[in-house]
């Protein structure tokens, strides 16, 4: 590996790491820092990408120290070399940060504010800290893995959206906020720890996994879709209990979300579940599916 | 050539191209996966008459589910057969197997091809019988649904895929006696056993009735192997058997790549040289109808 300052070859492997100087007075509008917007730029011209702090046009480089540097060569699906983009500092003032990416790695080491991975279509979003509201709201692809808590609205819609997270996985270590996965279509919402009220609020389909406990009225105004609560919790008068057994794709769930990260003990995967359909005010198509035992 | 005694025909197998899949049957433990796998291949010997040939292939490489599996191999000659064997032989038998799920088994080894040569949706179709109440699931990237039945649920990939592989992969056990003949088949299929990626579709992996193409009745594609009968030797208008051979058993080996028939048609001819054998042939057609060719003497040097 070698450090450059001026790596403007697409060819080329890197690594751009930007280093946080400063957190700014206000937040800031960051969807300009994404994998694909730093590939194959050289260090003056990833500083001289605009940021929007408050009303004012800044730079990137006003905020963060940037270093580039050739890599190994490392290519993602599309066999075309892309930028790993690392960045290091508290930017829980910085919004929809990866905002639409579609390829390539973004490592943040640190905490983000709202909106991180909105949008995604593609690739790999860490976050080695906190994230805001609204964590991959309307994400179509890719992976988001936060190794910490996440605010409300994970993989939610927007106000005035009929539809949320329509693919992909986010993988959440800790807690999540309100309404996980509020509207989502497709796509697996994974919580290591609780999470807030209105889990899979409106839910059309796709997978939301709590492992601890849940908050209130999870699955409200469900119509497809499942919910799987590893920790009993309330369930609305809505939901009607079916049967208890043991669905095969958990096991294939299971897999998957072990190879993606998400830790579950090893006996998880032979569990029972108790079945719930509903909302049955809105067709009853929707499941909850609560742990009932370790066989 | 000779082989431990046996005589190894100048000659060659003639095998066609066709469309093989591979299905991944699991269930709760082997006897009920073995079960489901069964019934699926059932029926399934020659593709004159049954429209498909199949056969366990052995162990499942990839249980996607963890439980224990069997792989099954399919072949037909259009990918439409294969879409329409693949709908009744899941949907029959191992929908109805109770803890049985199923996968695309092509999927774990796949990538030596470049493409495959189709992706046909099974599950997409068998999820109907859920009646508006199945439900589908994507992980990894791969769409499983769920379609409720009296047990529980049946779980079943929307895809499966499909590749251009090798059907009638062949060689002829020429022996003393009907006993030896059977028994030299049966160390064949012992052995071939072990190879991956290739079935016998017969009954015990092993043909008494091997056949010509066509017949003196027009309404028959194919009909016995004269030229192979031993109680025809002295009426035939030409016989293939030498002096001394008075039983012929065939094994046809259906593989994913030549390379697998290969090994296969390698590993059983060897097995099958005891005593009591006197030869080892092959059926072709003088080499104009099959794509793929294997000559005997090559295959086991």
């Amino acid at each position: 590996m070698k450090a450059s300052s001026d790596v403007g070859d697409e060819s080329v492997p890197v690594r751009i790491t930007l280093f946080l100087k400063q957190t700014p007075p206000v937040p800031v509008e960051a969807e300009s820092i994404n994998p694909e917007s730093v590939t194959a730029k050289d260090r003056r011209e990833i500083e001289d990408l605009p940021l929007w702090v408050g009303n004012s046009k800044e730079r990137v480089g006003d905020y963060f120290r940037v270093e580039v540097e050739e890599t190994e060569a490392q290519q993602d699906d599309d066999n075309a070399p892309l930028a790993t983009l690392h960045l290091v500092g508290d930017l829980s003032r910085f919004k929809r940060l990866g905002w639409g990416m579609s390829r390539g790695e973004m490592l943040i080491r640190g905490s983000v504010g709202p909106h991180t991975g909105a949008f995604m279509r593609g690739g790999t979003l860490v976050i080695q800290g906190q994230a805001g509201d609204w964590l991959g709201a309307h994400m179509q692809g890719g992976k988001i893995l936060v190794q910490g808590s996440a605010g409300n609205f994970a993989g939610a819609a927007y106000r005035g959206y009929k539809t949320g997270m329509q693919g992909g996985t986010i993988i959440i270590r800790d807690d999540a906020g309100q309404m996980l996965g509020a509207r989502m279509r497709r796509g697996v919402i994974a919580v290591g720890g609780n999470c807030g009220d209105f889990a899979g609020f409106g839910m059309a389909a796709g997978t939301v996994v709590v492992r601890g406990a849940p908050g209130l009225r999870a699955g409200a105004q469900m119509r497809r879709g499942t919910i799987i609560l590893l920790q009993p919790g309330e369930l609305l008068p809505t939901f009607y209990y079916d049967c208890t057994y043991g669905p095969l794709f958990w096991r294939l769930l299971y897999n998957y979300l072990q190879q993606e990260g998400f830790a579950l003990p090893p006996d998880y995967r032979e569990m029972s579940f108790k079945r719930f359909s509903g909302d049955a005010n809105e067709g009853g198509k929707g499941e909850i599916l609560v742990c009932q035992s370790l066989n | 050539m000779r082989l431990n005694g046996v005589t190894i025909e100048d000659t060659f197998a003639e095998a066609f191209t066709m469309y093989g899949a591979r299905v991944t049957v699991t269930a709760v433990n082997e006897k009920w996966a073995g079960h489901a796998a069964r019934a699926a291949t059932g029926f399934a010997t020659s593709i004159i008459g049954c429209g498909v040939e199949a056969g366990i292939e052995g162990p499942a490489l990839s249980s996607p589910d963890g439980r224990p599996g069997i792989d099954c191999l399919f072949f037909t000659t259009s990918k439409e057969d294969m879409e329409k064997q693949l709908l009744n032989r899941i949907g029959q038998a191992v929908m109805t197997t109770p803890t049985a799920a199923c996968y695309d088994g092509l999927v774990p080894d796949y990538g030596r091809q470049e493409q495959p040569a189709a992706r046909l949706k099974i599950g997409g179709k068998l999820r109907f019988f859920g009646d508006g109440y199945q439900s589908s699931k994507v992980i990894d990237g791969r769409r499983f649904w769920r379609i409720p039945v009296m047990e529980g649920e049946f779980l079943v990939q929307e895809e499966f895929t499909v590749v251009k592989g090798v059907g009638g992969g062949n060689f002829l056990i020429l022996a003393e006696t009907a006993a030896a003949a059977l028994a030299a088949a049966e160390a064949a299929v012992e052995a071939i056993h072990a190879v991956r990626g290739v079935i016998l579709p017969f009954p015990g992996g092993v043909v008494r009735s091997g056949s010509q193409v066509g017949s003196r009745y027009k309404f028959l594609k194919a009909s016995t192997n004269v030229a192979f009968c031993p109680t025809l030797r002295g009426i035939a208008a030409q016989t293939m058997l030498p002096p001394g051979v008075n039983a012929v058993l065939e094994i046809v080996i259906d593989g994913l790549t030549p390379e697998a028939v290969a090994e296969a048609m390698r590993v059983g001819i060897r097995a099958a040289c005891l005593e009591g054998v006197r030869g080892i042939s092959a059926g072709n057609y003088g080499g104009r109808l099959g794509k793929h060719l294997f000559p005997l003497r090559q295959i086991l040097q």
